[in-house]
């Protein structure tokens, strides 16, 4: 079995040990005051800084959701109050379907990612030659910049030029070019691979760290206790990474979830609107169709989406003490 | 990306016009910003650099500062931000199809006293009647033509086929020179999803074969000529690369692996700045194959509505000295086509029978844009709607009927 001994916590002294009651109390007040002032002062131009760069954006957003009527230019915002886009939203079948198609991509991307990318994590812990050129080897789809990505993969899967395609017909997999980002069946699949293979990396590299955190006597301990690899993994390895696991999966996921610099390039959001997530919907009703209002009110329920995300992740961790 | 929406009023604040308050006249600096999706693109890259220069030299005190575009999808989703955040650009260039979505939002300027001082009201023809929104002219075109039948000579030679002057010939041809296992096509067209060529290519089929998209200010889908026509582009399509964006299809025609493609006469330009040279003789132009010749004026001109004094001068002076019979001659002996000024070409139809074609067929061109406010005003989702349409047409066997059908029940949902 393996045992974990509690971590000894900092030294504690009684409060106020050797000192007047009252006033040790008063000045730790007064210090405790004093050096919040301080913190903040430290902190104000951080803090302007955000809001300024996101606060005041997202109110103008929630300003532009909530003013009615049609416009496209933000100086006719003024005056009125309306949940008009609100409602078009959800009383839109489209909003459904892009939710559908959103959470096809997130799940899609993600579960294959965090694979890959924990397999890789795993063969990159052991010692092998070429090791370290490897490790930086499998960090350069994470380098390279989304849109240079689709570009290659848009002649990667190219139905007439594409390497696949050639690959594909000399297995023998398929009997003819397919045309990957045109056929409504193989379009999401085609905006997926890129995206796992740009995310992947992000998986691998912070569960390596997270592994090489785990103790290597852990492992001898359950060697000697005749564990099995599976069982070295549920009992030693997984329980070592997975603060850090659940911490990638939820930023890895937002990342995803707002992910644009793949399927536009690719695909516009189509054929027939079959890659068209919340996202691609949200810029193509602000930037194509000028409907301001109804971007922002889709943009604003897009976030919010995204903030139960991260609340309900942030309550697992907190649950599993991570 | 709700934030996005925001930081685009952050962040475009200010940036151009003139530098000063008031007039031009005492030789105040002014900046002329002017977003161009064509500056890298050759040949019109070269026509832009001279005229800017020309300009720069007329006009001392104005300084142009291009910022360019990868395409005009993208420079029209940039506009689209800028006018939104009240900081449009000294001059707009863009593409037809977003014409009356900004006309309609105000953003254009009328210019009918602007042009009145030009040859533009008297000589440029219909299509540049586009331009005209709530009965003022509201930009002024820089692109306009016939939509050409491009082939490969050697390829046609191969196969032992003639040039095509029916489409049922053109059916014929591209079936004869298709050979996909070595990598040839019959007609190179664009089938990859809400590629902006989705409209022009099947339109010329449309179009050329008696139909019409619109009827007023109804959707006219599933009209027989439509069907019928569709029916045709089909079968050619049936040739085509699978699933290509048009930088593909350029690509793969220039580089001798296609049979035909349609584009408009702008396209013999590119042919000759990016062909390999020993490919280029065998690209030749001829007449679309249909009945009815169909064109467009697919990029124009606008001054914003939103500016005014010296930076208003400047844009003025840009606008006028564009559309000169000097500059547009320019415009023709550059890039190999005529400019949307007819007497452009005055000077080259002599030596060159290819201009001499272009020149007539653009003179009889029918438009393949629509032509009805209410269809105009709802184009860019009417376009995502038809695009998404033409791809299952040409890539999947679903009958042409059932998505037509389809296409009209969307469209006039949203007409």
């Amino acid at each position: 079995m393996i045992d974990t001994q509690p971590t000894p916590g900092p030294a504690t002294t009684p409060q106020g040990q050797g000192e007047p009651p009252g006033r040790g109390r008063r000045s730790k007040a007064t210090l405790s005051r004093s050096n919040e002032r301080f913190a903040l002062a430290l902190l104000l131009p951080a803090l302007i800084f955000v809001a300024a760069l996101i606060a005041y954006p997202l109110f103008v957003a929630i300003q532009l959701s909530l003013t009615p009527g049609s416009f496209s230019a933000l100086r006719e915002t003024t005056g009125g109050v309306s949940l008009e886009h609100f409602v078009a939203v959800f009383s839109d079948r489209a909003t459904l379907d892009e939710l559908g198609r959103t959470a096809v991509y997130v799940v899609g991307t993600i579960v294959p990612a965090f694979a890959a990318g924990l397999m890789i994590a795993l063969l990159l812990r052991h010692r092998f030659a070429g090791r370290r050129w490897l490790r930086s080897l499998v960090l350069l789809p994470w380098a390279v910049p989304s849109v240079a990505a689709s570009a290659i993969f848009l002649w990667m899967l190219d139905g007439s030029l594409g390497i696949v395609n050639k690959v594909l017909s000399a297995l023998g997999l398929i009997d003819g070019p397919v045309a990957w980002y045109s056929s409504p069946d193989t379009a999401m699949a085609a905006v997926i691979v890129p995206t796992v293979w740009k995310q992947f990396p992000f998986f691998a590299m912070i569960l390596l760290a997270a592994l090489q955190t785990v103790p290597n006597d852990l492992y001898e301990s359950a060697k000697v206790d005749g564990a099995s690899r599976w069982r070295q993994f549920t009992t030693v390895t997984w329980p070592g990474i997975r603060g850090a696991a659940y911490a990638a999966l939820v930023i890895g996921t937002l990342g995803v979830y707002r992910e644009f610099d793949f399927i536009y390039p690719l695909t516009r959001g189509g054929p027939n609107d079959v890659t068209s997530t919340l996202a691609i919907s949200i810029y193509r009703e602000a930037f194509q169709f000028s409907n301001m209002g109804f971007a922002s009110a889709l943009g604003i329920v897009s976030t919010l989406l995204a903030a139960v995300f991260v609340i309900f992740g942030g309550r697992i961790m907190a649950r599993n003490n991570l | 990306m709700s934030a996005s929406l925001a930081l685009a009023s952050c962040l475009t604040g200010g940036g151009s016009g003139s530098e000063g308050d008031g007039s031009n006249e005492g030789g105040e600096q002014v900046t002329l910003d002017f977003p161009n999706f064509q500056a890298n693109e050759a040949p019109f890259s070269q026509w832009w650099d001279e005229f800017i220069a020309a300009y720069e030299d007329a006009n001392p005190n104005v300084t142009v500062s291009v910022s360019s575009a990868p395409n005009s999808a993208a420079l029209a989703e940039t506009l689209t931000t800028r006018f939104a955040a009240d900081d449009p650009p000294s001059v707009v260039q863009q593409t037809t199809a977003n014409f009356a979505k900004f006309a309609d939002a105000g953003y254009f300027r009328p210019i009918d006293d602007l042009l009145a001082e030009t040859n533009v009201p008297d000589s440029w023809g219909p299509l540049q009647e586009t331009y005209t929104w709530n009965g003022e002219t509201q930009g002024v075109m820089t692109l306009a033509s016939g939509l050409i039948l491009y082939y490969n000579k050697d390829l046609l030679d191969q196969a032992g086929v003639e040039v095509p002057t029916t489409a049922e010939e053109l059916v014929a041809a591209a079936e004869a020179v298709y050979d996909p296992e070595n990598g040839i096509y019959g007609f190179v067209g664009v089938s990859a999803p809400q590629d902006t060529k989705l409209y022009n290519e099947p339109s010329a089929f449309v179009v050329g074969q008696g139909g019409q998209w619109y009827d007023g200010d109804a959707p006219n889908f599933t009209d027989a000529a439509v069907l019928d026509a569709l029916e045709i582009y089909r079968r050619v399509m049936a040739t085509a690369p699978p699933g290509i964006q048009h930088t593909q299809r350029n690509t793969i025609f220039q580089s001798g692996q296609g049979a035909f493609m349609i584009e408009n006469a702008n396209f013999a330009g590119a042919i000759r700045s990016e062909a390999p040279e020993d490919i280029q003789p065998s690209l030749q132009a001829a007449p679309v194959p249909f009945d009815i010749q169909p064109g467009l004026a697919s990029v124009f001109l606008a001054i914003p509505s939103g500016i005014e004094g010296a930076e208003l001068e400047a844009a003025e002076e840009f606008v006028t000295m564009a559309v000169s019979p000097e500059w547009q001659a320019r415009y023709a002996e550059i890039i190999g086509a005529p400019a949307p000024d007819p007497n452009s070409v005055a000077e080259l139809v002599a030596d060159d029978p290819q201009i001499e074609m272009f020149a007539e067929l653009g003179s009889e061109a029918i438009s393949v844009y629509p032509t009805s406010p209410a269809v105009l005003q709802n184009l860019p989702e009417l376009n995502k709607l038809m695009f998404d349409a033409m791809v299952e047409v040409s890539s999947t066997d679903r009958p042409v009927e059932e998505i037509m059908a389809d296409l009209q029940q969307a469209a006039e949902a949203l007409l």
